[in-house]
């Protein structure tokens, strides 16, 4: 079971993709979201959002402040400042 | 008749306002498919900053310390308006109509005895109104020179507007723009920013029943970490930018839609004026040559 991620910036939808786990850094230290996650609202310190496919990261990006809203089947990040780490 | 030495001279005039009108708007049409795109990519972020506001504004409804951005200062005695407009001119009412109901709104206001900033963004907006109610202007930003905005602009202008709230010099901010409604309307909308207009929680709720309803799992509440107020406290500014940035770009796209349609317009109008003025350029001309060919004849039959 994946969960859907999304990580728009004020200019554009960063990301949209399934996966099968998500760490986000939020203000009061880092979160990992595994599908049928409780629904939760988190504020977002500065730190990196790691994709995992698996037990590999497959994608990094850094954000600085921002905001997470965690459901069940989506989480949706939402930064002012977002980019893509390689 | 004008002679057909001043004929000429005012169909080639004609023809080389025609040439920039035409070019104007050609830029304009290519500058608009960049600015519309712009305004399309920004859409998801204001889409989800406005279900992430309704989800925490419906759990912080009646809480005596909500923030100010939210609740408002509890007054409604002095307004400030937001009058968003372009840089530039030449695109028809674009800029006059956001004056005119700013200045519109502003009067009605007042007679109810309310006091009135304003606070302008974009040059031609800011010329009509210091015009007009040069007393009221509390402020004023523009971008000329600048290609794109981004975020950061939007961001700057709302800095400035949470600083004035936190300071008290306003209880209710509204906003007026061009809204981008098609490449042909461009349609004056009024915004109220603070308090905030939460939208209201139909859609979530909406959402939750679907879930409901196919799932059959139990609607959950939300957890906030950190709590409500902490998060409200920093997704309000941000909304609050958003909503500006938002507005700048469609007022960014709109406006080249409207110059786009405002040169068209006049290069169709000076199309019209060549043909009228070559049509009395050519009689002018024949009627010349008649008269000489008379002179000629006449002259002759006199021998």
């Amino acid at each position: 079971m994946q969960t859907s991620l999304e990580i728009v910036s004020p200019e554009k939808l960063v990301l949209s993709r399934p996966v099968d786990m998500v760490v986000i850094p939020g203000s009061e230290g880092e979160l990992g979201v595994l599908p049928g996650h409780a629904s939760m609202i988190v504020a977002l310190g500065s730190g990196t959002i790691r994709i995992y496919e698996g037990n590999n990261v497959v994608q990094r990006f850094g954000v600085n402040g921002g905001f997470a809203e965690i459901t069940p089947e989506r989480v949706t990040v939402i930064a002012a400042e977002v980019s893509e780490v390689g | 008749m004008a002679s057909l030495k001043a004929l000429r001279a005012r169909i080639n005039s004609v023809k080389s306002t025609r040439k920039i009108t035409s070019a104007m708007k050609m830029v304009a049409a290519s500058k608009l498919r960049r600015a519309q795109h712009q305004a399309e990519a920004a859409r998801p972020y204001a889409q989800r900053m406005e279900r992430m506001l309704s989800v925490l504004a419906a759990s912080d409804v009646g809480s005596p310390t909500s923030p100010k951005m939210l609740v408002g200062t509890g007054s409604n005695r002095v307004h400030l308006l937001l009058a968003v407009t372009a840089d530039r001119g030449l695109a028809g009412g674009f800029n006059t109509q956001v004056g005119r109901a700013t200045r519109a709104l502003a009067l009605k206001l007042q007679a109810e005895g309310k006091t009135v900033k304003i606070y302008a963004v974009g040059r031609k907006g800011r010329d009509f109104l210091r015009r007009e109610q040069g007393d009221l202007m509390v402020g004023d930003v523009n971008f000329v020179g600048r290609k794109y905005i981004d975020f950061n602009d939007a961001q700057a202008i709302g800095t400035r507007i949470a600083e004035m709230l936190e300071e008290e010099e306003f209880d209710v901010c509204t906003m007026i723009y061009n809204r981008f409604q098609s490449v042909i309307a461009q349609v004056v909308t009024e915004t109220q920013l603070i308090p905030v207009c939460v939208p209201a929680a139909t859609k979530t709720d909406a959402d939750k029943t679907a879930t409901d309803k196919t799932g059959g799992k139990a609607v959950m509440p939300y957890d906030f970490e950190p709590d409500e107020e902490a998060i409200l406290a920093r997704l309000l500014p941000q909304n609050l930018s958003t909503q500006i940035y938002r507005a700048l770009l469609e007022n960014a796209a709109g406006f080249q839609a409207a110059q786009m349609t405002a040169m068209d317009n006049a290069t169709r109008n000076a199309g019209d004026m060549i043909n009228r003025l070559s049509q009395n350029y050519n009689r002018t001309r024949q009627a010349n040559i008649t008269r000489e060919l008379i002179e000629i004849i006449s002259g002759a039959e006199a021998l």
